[in-house]
């Protein structure tokens, strides 16, 4: 309890969660006793459509699924979840696994695979192996997202301008392509430098890359 | 003749006596002159003397006088002149006076010559007569007495070849004398001494009495006799001996007893012989009711009759004589003038004659006689007897009578048989050597519709276009053949319509063999042709049923091992055109894997005389392999012996296809039951497994609210409690499971085992036929009922047959045969078992066996017997294995009975 309330505590991102999907209600409790045991948070669903019904909340987290399930297969729910762009890692566990089914497993970007009974170690290994990859992904995600925001900020004249600087251009050659006084680009120069946060035209060309700008997505 | 001939031999000697004297003057004077030239001696004088004594000694003395007298006139020729001249001498006693003196003593002496000469010869002569009748004399005796000798013998011979022997005897003194032949005839030794009681020895024993009393009143009475007896010869033989005594006195008043006996014995057989020859003549005279006669033609009477010939006369041949007129009066009078008339002219011209007539018996019957007469001529050529036979022909004549009548009565069944030709409903002809038809009967007429003047040439016509050059070419050959035969053509109807007609014909032949016509009939035989014609064609369709339907029929004769096969049979098992079929034809194409099964089974059906159907396979000549099903029945033809009559189908498409089927569904079957005990297990494993990794998870939990640094004791506790709850939950799925296994109650009825045994072998016997597997079972008739679930039993029933045929399947070298057999074991619970051939069970499968997963089977799960066992089991039974003493495995197991049966 204290090291829940701690860690929700803890700055930046709310405490990790982990979910638990298996149409066992007593697999489901066991498993929720196991996570609570070393201060997880869980959140159980007997079956696939329930979980994505509910709302979970936006903290780093893995899925814990159970391959046999009523209704969608756990295999089938990784391809539902990829096609979405659902990024969650996901832990498979099953009674009986066969390896054509670990493999279609594991290319669908599974963290790991585990037989029923489980070992409680392999299970909470693989789950914070999940939730630091899943935290990773989040934090490179919000970066984005904010160069995403600052991008948005930008005056169209000025995105042209990101984007012809980011395949490095001089201002005069850019004036030229845009028909612009020379002055003309470097004042939109400089704003689009304060509003991307760059400190340099190198750190500029860094947060354009990330943000998949060049000229040909242009 | 012979008088003259005598005549002659009494003149010659007196002749030539005389010429013997001229001649002997003539050699005098010859001699005399041949002197006279060479000697110039005069000796005529001497020469004539000799002349003179020549002639007298041997003619006698007037010959010698004459050749005195022709010397005196030699003398005078050469004596007196003219010397040497036949001229008359005048002068006789002119000139010769000298000469005279020699002549008178020349005649002087020659008389006395002549006369001495004479004289001796005389004596001589008289001499030698009497010698001769000496001679003559004692010749004569000797004649007598070789007369006498050759009388002796004539009489020895004469009575040897009478056979009559002559004796003598002297009564008083008792002396007998026998002539060889006598001996001969008693067949006694010539030293022998005859007496009386040798005689009557040699008797017969039935004469003696008589012979014996014979010669004693001869000897007393002293009288002739003459008696008949018989002989008994040493040999056994019999002859009869006649003899006859005649009583001569001599001198002394003593009687001696002269006579002959002869052997009789040839005559008595033939008079015996004779007897009997006449009594055949008089019954063959009696049969053939013949009778001979004899008519004396100047007596005018018969002088002999047969007795048969006074039968015929209604006489009786002992009583009544035979009178010489009453043939006339016999005879019938119409018949009289003519008989009468037909004698004479037989007497008249001297020939036979032969005649039929009726005579009336006196009981006024009349009788047919026919009669044959001979005339007997006598040396003048005049016929003095008619010798003929009298044959009663009554019968004959009766029968020619009938005869007649019968003919008459044929004449008029002619018309009947003209009426019935013309009306039989069949076309009657006759032809001509030369195949022309002369003759049709109406039938044949109407049927045509030509008539019989136009038949002749028409008749080639109203055959039908197509059948006419065969039909002229067969009749053409019938002919040749000069036989019976027999042609099928088409016959035109009068109204056009053509029918199918068999044409037979039979040759009419004369005396000399030649065939004079032909006579056939026609038949409709349209009816017939149809039917042929049906038949034919259905036996086509049967053969090409057969060969499409590659079905090949056989028979086979048990008894007789006679067999015959369809084309299609042949051509199934792969012969071309065979002319026969043998067991060895058949046994040779059998697979070898399936001949021991195929044997075994012909066996059995040909010994139980049932029905057999079986499969096998075939293995032919370049390799391949057919599949032929086979159905035989057996019958019992009229003589009751056995024949299978059968059918023999190739069914190698159907087999494969079946075994393909067969195959495939058994895959099929495989694999759901692979996939489903797969499903099963993944499901029971997942049911169990669910709490169990629940039961883990929280365990590890609990642990770890433990091993906090500051425990969590309620979240372990409740950790804990969850781990007992999820075990539960898992002994529940556990105890479910069971449960559903369970679920299947079986329903138990009274049964009877033997009945389950035949449901099942009816759902297995394709298995078993297609595994070439022969089944025998030997079920307990009187089996008691047992307790149980239908099905159940049928599935373990099912379970050990098909363990049973998939044992025995590697087997190749031995019958596959199944046994299963019902029966009551020493506690009365009834028992099945099922007894393979097959690979058997190791000592070490054994305990293993009713294991579940356990199997020695590539293909198997490892569940049947396992579950065999709980069936049993859960009937309270008990199913056990055990190893055969041969070969294979026995599975059996016992049932306990039905309560209300048991009791």
């Amino acid at each position: 309890m204290t090291e829940r309330a701690k860690s929700s505590h803890e700055p930046g991102d709310a405490e990790p969660i982990v979910i638990v999907v298996d149409d066992d209600a007593s697999m489901r409790r066991a498993l929720t006793n196991l996570f609570q045991s070393v201060g997880l948070a869980v959140e159980v669903f007997g079956s696939a459509s329930e979980m994505l019904q509910a709302k979970l909340p936006d903290v780093a987290s893995c899925l814990v699924l159970d391959i046999r399930l009523p209704g969608l297969s756990g295999l089938d729910f990784q391809t539902e979840l990829a096609k979405a762009n659902i990024h969650i890692p996901i832990i498979f566990m099953t009674g009986h696994g066969d390896v054509p089914m670990t493999v279609r497993a594991m290319k669908g970007g599974a963290v790991d695979f585990l037989t029923k009974p489980l070992r409680d170690q392999d299970m909470l290994d693989a789950v914070m192996t999940a939730i630091e990859r899943d935290r990773k992904r989040r934090e490179a995600d919000r970066v984005v997202a904010n160069l995403q925001a600052h991008f948005e900020a930008l005056t169209p004249r000025e995105r042209e301008i990101l984007a012809l600087v980011s395949t490095g251009l001089l201002n005069k050659q850019i004036a030229a392509e845009l028909g612009l006084a020379e002055i003309t680009v470097k004042i939109h120069r400089g704003h689009v430098m304060r509003k991307m946060g760059a400190k340099s035209l190198a750190d500029l060309l860094k947060k354009a890359e990330m943000l998949g700008i060049n000229r040909s997505k242009r | 003749m012979t008088r003259p001939n005598l005549s002659h031999w009494q003149t010659s000697p007196v002749v030539s006596h005389y010429a013997m004297a001229v001649l002997s003057v003539a050699v005098a004077i010859i001699a005399a002159e041949i002197m006279t030239r060479l000697l110039n001696a005069e000796p005529i004088a001497s020469s004539m003397l000799c002349a003179v004594i020549f002639a007298a000694w041997f003619g006698g003395f007037s010959p010698a006088l004459l050749a005195i007298a022709l010397a005196l006139l030699a003398f005078h020729y050469y004596l007196l002149p003219p010397i040497n001249s036949f001229a008359w001498k005048h002068n006789l006693l002119a000139g010769g006076v000298s000469e005279v003196p020699r002549l008178i003593l020349f005649s002087i002496t020659s008389l006395f010559v002549a006369f001495m000469v004479s004289a001796q010869r005389e004596a001589t002569e008289a001499l030698r007569r009497s010698s001769g009748d000496l001679q003559a004399a004692v010749e004569d005796q000797k004649r007598i007495e070789a007369a006498l000798l050759r009388s002796e013998m004539h009489l020895t011979e004469a009575q040897r070849l009478s056979r009559t022997g002559s004796f003598g005897w002297n009564v008083s003194s008792g002396e007998i004398f026998w002539s060889d032949e006598t001996f001969r005839i008693f067949q006694l030794d010539r030293a022998a001494k005859p007496t009386v009681q040798l005689i009557v020895q040699r008797t017969h024993p039935e004469d003696r009495a008589a012979v014996q009393q014979t010669i004693d009143q001869a000897s007393i009475d002293g009288k002739d006799f003459d008696h008949e007896y018989r002989l008994m010869m040493p040999d056994g033989s019999v002859k009869h001996v006649h003899a006859v005594a005649r009583a001569v006195r001599d001198a002394l008043g003593g009687v001696e007893f002269r006579g002959a006996v002869t052997d009789v014995t040839f005559a008595k057989e033939t008079e015996w012989k004779l007897r009997r020859s006449e009594a055949y003549l008089a019954e063959s005279e009696r049969l053939s009711r013949t009778g001979s006669w004899a008519w004396d033609v100047r007596r005018r009477e018969f002088v002999f009759r047969s007795p048969e010939a006074h039968r015929l006369l209604g006489l009786d041949p002992e009583r009544d004589a035979a009178p010489a007129q009453p043939l006339w009066d016999c005879v019938h009078r119409e018949d009289r003038d003519r008989v009468i008339e037909m004698v004479r002219q037989a007497l008249r011209e001297k020939t036979d004659f032969e005649g039929d007539y009726r005579i009336v018996l006196p009981d006024r019957s009349t009788r047919y006689v026919h009669a044959v007469g001979h005339p007997v001529l006598s040396n003048d050529g005049e016929v003095t007897e008619l010798v003929g036979t009298h044959v009663d022909v009554t019968e004959q004549y009766l029968a020619k009578v009938a005869l007649q009548e019968a003919v008459d009565e044929i004449k008029k069944s002619e018309d009947r048989l003209r009426l019935v030709i013309d009306t039989i409903p069949t076309l009657v002809w006759r032809a001509g050597p030369e195949g022309i038809p002369d003759f049709l009967n109406q039938p044949a007429l109407d049927y045509t519709g030509i008539s019989l003047d136009e038949a002749a040439t028409a008749w080639p016509g109203a055959f039908h276009p197509d059948d006419k050059t065969g039909m002229l070419r067969q009749w053409s050959a019938i002919r040749d053949s000069g036989i019976r035969g027999e042609l099928e053509a088409r016959l035109r109807r009068f109204d056009g319509e053509y029918r199918w007609f068999l044409f037979q014909a039979e040759p009419l032949r004369d005396q000399s063999g030649n065939i004079v016509k032909w006579y056939g009939s026609s038949t409709d035989i349209e009816d017939r042709k149809r039917a042929e014609e049906q038949l034919r064609r259905s036996e086509a369709k049967l053969t090409e049923a057969q060969r499409v339907s590659q079905t090949g029929s056989f028979g086979w004769n048990v008894s007789s091992g006679e067999r015959f096969g369809s084309k299609e049979f042949f051509r199934i098992l792969g012969y071309e055109n065979p002319r026969s079929v043998t067991s060895d034809m058949v046994l040779q194409r059998v697979h070898p894997e399936d001949r021991a099964f195929v044997e075994q089974t012909i066996d059995r059906a040909s010994r139980d005389g049932k029905d057999a159907q079986y499969e096998h396979r075939l293995l032919m000549p370049d390799g391949s392999v057919k599949h032929v099903n086979v159905v035989a029945h057996a019958v019992r033809d009229q003589a009751g012996q056995l024949e299978f009559i059968g059918a023999m189908v190739d069914v190698t498409s159907t087999r494969r296809a079946e075994e393909k089927l067969h195959n495939t569904q058994a895959e099929l079957a495989h694999v759901a039951r692979v996939t489903a005990l797969g499903e099963l297990t993944a499901s029971i494993a997942h049911e169990v497994n669910q709490p169990l990794a629940a039961v883990v998870a929280n365990a590890d939990a609990c642990l770890r609210w433990l091993d906090r640094e500051t425990p969590d004791l309620a979240a372990a506790r409740r950790s804990a409690e969850w781990v007992i709850d999820d075990a539960s939950r898992a002994s529940e799925v556990v105890r479910r499971v069971r449960a559903l296994a369970n679920k299947a109650d079986i329903e138990k009825v009274p049964l009877d085992l033997n009945n389950v045994v035949r449901e099942v072998i009816a759902l297995v016997r394709r298995e078993l036929g297609s595994h070439r597997v022969s089944l025998r079972m030997e079920l307990e008739p009187t089996l008691p009922r047992i307790l149980g679930d239908r099905v159940q039993l049928q599935q373990v029933i099912i379970n050990l047959v098909i363990n049973g045929i998939e044992a025995m399947q590697p087997v190749t070298d031995r019958p596959r045969e199944l046994v299963v057999r019902s029966g009551q074991d020493e506690t009365d619970r009834v028992l099945l078992s099922v007894t393979d051939c097959g690979v058997g069970i190791s000592a070490e499968n054994a305990n293993r066996l009713f294991n579940a997963f356990f199997t020695t089977k590539s293909s198997g799960l490892g569940m049947g017997l396992s579950i065999c066992r709980s069936i049993v089991e859960a009937h309270g039974g008990r199913l056990s294995v055990s190893s055969n003493e041969g070969p294979g495995a026995t599975f059996q197991f016992v049932l306990p009975l039905h309560r209300e049966d048991a009791l």
